[in-house]
């Protein structure tokens, strides 16, 4: 229940976005470049409802929040989109991961998500 | 009244003084063999007119009691006949038994009437009579009881003192060894199954394995024991133990607490154990300890037995452990030395000074244990009613803290809906699990629970995980999960559409923090879950619905909403007024602590007065804040969540 990407690969580089609080079941595609930290520290990104006039957007800790596995994809694959190689994209957000919820929530595999990644934003 | 010593009469008995007799003698000289005719004494003999009593006899030679039956003692000349006559003393000694034996008779018949026969202390209760402080011996040297005692003794239903007598719960792997070690490196100990634990010494080894193969056919029997031995030193043996007040394996109490152990202080306490030779020649004794406060243990131990290759019942009966009033436990220990192999089964033991057929612990009182689940009764649904459906391959929670999930690759499609009609008893909502487009290969359908609230408390405990469940459907499971991300499953949904409780029982490992239930891949259809409890322990425990607002204050450690939005009482709003395009922030607390740091989302668009929509600025377990600009200076500006889906949710998933 929030704003949260189901599909980081879409066509054109796109993340699609799925909405379902109470009341809402809107789905589209955003640009993954928009997506930006809440704050200067990097702790949480703010993805935003795709639906015109839907005005919600969700505030997504490193760490993961309601989903560990997308929310800290999702922390990596911004690192990476504002300039951060995969292997230090990884590193700092499972420290800001860590820092937040405690050495035990990080979910991901790095090397594989480093293998995954590690053309990502590279417009190919 | 003493009692008669009659005279022994005989016929035909005659002889004659060998020396005379005067008025006081004492000795009779007879005949030389005229002894021989005269009975043992005592006896009553005759000479002239007088009547001796002869007291004992030696050869030819009475000493007698002179004068008797009202004769005068006088002297006798030589040769003189000694005789036995029916003199009238036999005649009033007879007459006198007789008549003391009717006095005692008419004495014993009043008594029996008065209710004085017995001693004092006998207690008369209609026409039975309870006998106190009486120790009634029934059986011989072999324990064995003589004559018919009903109710027979060895079929009364005596409580096992000892948890899984039978090895029936079996919640560890098939087979645990405890390996050989080395010559001088002393003993280790391993669980290998529910309340049962097996340990050796120095280089011997045991392996236990549950076996179905050698059932004990005396009592109905699904599973035994098979136990492998391999000791090498003369001194050294292995063995397995089962601890009654402390289940080392999951840290349950057993039947006994500190208080029952001390009631057993000076009690007798009997083990019979029903075992065989598979093969081999390991030879087994049965060990009784006392665990104490102050860390001395005393241990009693039958004799080593040689086991036979049929099921025979082996006895440690009638020893005193419990001594001490420092005492903390008592502890059951089978100790094995040789090697081979051999089955156990229906270990009993008892309060009492004769063992006793197998019984297994009968859990007559269900108790309502801490059920460790929120949200069990899915009476929570702070997310709305559903359908909750899978996309792709991500989970989705429906219920609070329930999560649908299909499993890698997902080509089915599961949703989750709340659900008032076919719900279990007592019971507003299950929850109704839709398994659509089934495909064999999608990876786990169905619904799990994370266990974040409890993992390092019950690491390596005994779980029992329990859920009620409708199905029309064959192959629905409840699971949970142990080492390696095995899932452990119950015995499946019979799919007769009716309710069914399904149980599974298994070790919490540290990390494996599921439970759920599933489909078989493949075969979809529509299951209801209710009431579901997860305990310590392997008993399953009683579905008993919390306080709800207990229950929904769990859930909201991972979901809450924030502003209901309504329109009317209090509103959420942010406000501030200052220069133009100056921020506002907002710290508002959440309505509980959340486990870890939360997605925080805004949700709606927001009635704005003079200010752009909020956003959401920071966040942590504890609190959120939000955002407000204000767009003209020194103007009034605030955000108001006034409809139905205007709001804050917050959210955390393990």
């Amino acid at each position: 229940m929030s704003i949260v990407p189901i599909d980081f690969e879409a066509a054109g580089g796109q993340w699609e976005v799925f909405h379902d609080d109470p009341g809402y079941v809107h789905t589209g595609f955003i640009d993954p470049t928009t997506v930006n930290y809440a704050s200067e520290d990097q702790k949480a990104v703010l993805l935003y409802c795709p639906e015109p006039d839907c005005n919600s957007h969700s505030w997504w800790p490193a760490g993961g929040g309601a989903n560990a596995l997308i929310g800290q994809e999702m922390h990596v694959r911004v690192a990476i989109l504002k300039g951060a190689n995969v292997v230090d994209a990884i590193s700092a957000v499972r420290a800001r991961c860590t820092a937040m919820d405690g050495p035990d929530r990080w979910q991901l595999n790095d090397d594989q998500l480093a293998a995954a990644l590690k053309n990502y934003g590279k417009g190919n | 009244m003493p009692a008669i010593t009659f005279k022994t009469p005989a016929n035909n008995v005659s002889s004659a003084l060998q020396t005379a007799l005067t008025n006081n003698a004492t000795t009779v000289q007879l005949a030389p063999g005229g002894g021989a005719a005269f009975p043992n004494a005592p006896f009553y003999c005759s000479c002239e007119f007088e009547v001796m009593q002869c007291t004992s006899k030696a050869s030819d030679t009475l000493t007698v009691i002179r004068g008797q039956d009202n004769t005068t003692a006088s002297a006798h000349v030589v040769g003189s006949i000694v005789e036995i006559r029916n003199n009238a003393a036999l005649w009033i000694d007879a007459y006198n038994g007789v008549n003391q034996a009717i006095v005692q008779t008419d004495t014993l018949t009043a008594n029996i009437t008065n209710k004085s026969a017995l001693p004092s202390d006998t207690v008369y209760t209609g026409s039975t009579q309870s006998l106190t402080n009486k120790t009634l011996d029934l059986i011989n040297g072999n324990n064995t009881i003589i004559g018919n005692v009903s109710p027979d003794p060895s079929q009364l239903v005596y409580q096992n003192l000892w948890n899984n007598g039978g090895f029936e719960e079996w919640a560890f792997p098939t087979s645990t060894t405890l390996a050989a070690g080395a010559p001088a490196s002393g003993g280790r100990a391993a669980p290998f199954t529910n309340f049962w634990g097996m340990f050796g010494y120095n280089d011997s080894a045991i392996t236990c394995t549950r076996d179905t193969a050698n059932t004990d056919p005396s009592y109905p029997s699904n599973v035994d024991l098979q136990v492998n031995v391999n000791t090498v030193q003369a001194n050294d043996t292995v063995g397995i133990y089962n601890a009654n007040n402390i289940d080392f394996t999951s840290q349950d109490s057993g039947i006994l607490g500190q208080f029952d152990i001390l009631k057993l202080l000076n009690n007798p306490i009997s083990v019979t154990v029903r075992a065989k030779l598979t093969s081999g020649n390991p030879q087994m004794r049965i060990r009784l300890t006392q665990h104490t406060y102050n860390g001395v243990d005393t241990s009693y131990n039958s004799a080593w037995f040689t086991l036979t290759s049929s099921y025979a019942t082996y006895r440690w009966e009638n020893q005193i452990v419990i001594q001490s009033t420092n005492a903390s436990g008592l502890e059951l220990a089978i100790d094995f030395k040789g090697v081979g192999v051999c089955v156990l089964d229906n270990v009993m033991g008892i309060i009492g000074a004769v063992g006793t057929t197998y019984r297994p612990i009968i859990n007559t009182i269900p108790r309502p244990l801490n059920n460790l689940l929120a949200n069990g009764g899915f009476e929570v649904w702070q997310r709305g009613a559903g359908p909750f459906t899978n996309n792709k391959t991500t989970n989705v929670v429906g219920p609070d803290r329930w999560v649908g999930q299909l499993g890698s690759p997902g080509n089915g499609v599961l949703s989750v809906t709340r659900e008032n009609s076919n719900i279990d008893a007592n019971s507003q909502f299950s929850a109704a699990l839709n398994y659509t487009s089934a495909d064999v290969n999608d990876g786990t359908p169905g619904m799990y629970y994370a266990l974040t609230d409890m993992e390092a408390q019950y690491n390596s405990r005994i779980m029992t995980f329990s859920a009620r469940v409708k199905a029309g459907i064959s192959g629905v499971r409840i699971w949970g999960l142990t080492t390696g991300n095995v899932r452990v499953f119950s015995l499946a949904h019979p799919g007769d559409n009716q309710w069914h409780t399904l149980t599974v029982t298994w070790q919490y490992v540290l990390g494996q923090k599921y439970v759920g239930i599933q489909f078989t891949p493949g075969t979809g259809g529509l299951v209801y879950i209710d009431n579901c409890t997860l305990v310590a322990g392997n008993i399953p425990g009683v579905y008993v619905a919390p306080n709800q607002a207990d229950d929904l204050a769990r859930c909201m450690r991972y979901y809450e909403i924030l502003g209901n939005g309504t329109g009317s009482g209090n509103p959420f709003q942010l406000s501030g007024y200052g220069g133009a395009n100056q921020t506002w922030r907002t710290l508002f607390a959440l309505k509980a602590w959340m486990v870890n740091t939360p997605t925080i989302t805004k949700n709606g668009t927001w009635t704005v007065v003079n200010a752009n929509q909020p956003t959401i600025g920071a966040g942590d377990m504890f609190f959120a804040t939000a955002d407000m600009q204000v767009i003209s200076a020194n103007t009034y500006g605030y955000a108001v969540a006034t409809a139905a889906g205007q709001n804050i949710t917050v959210e955390y998933n393990p």
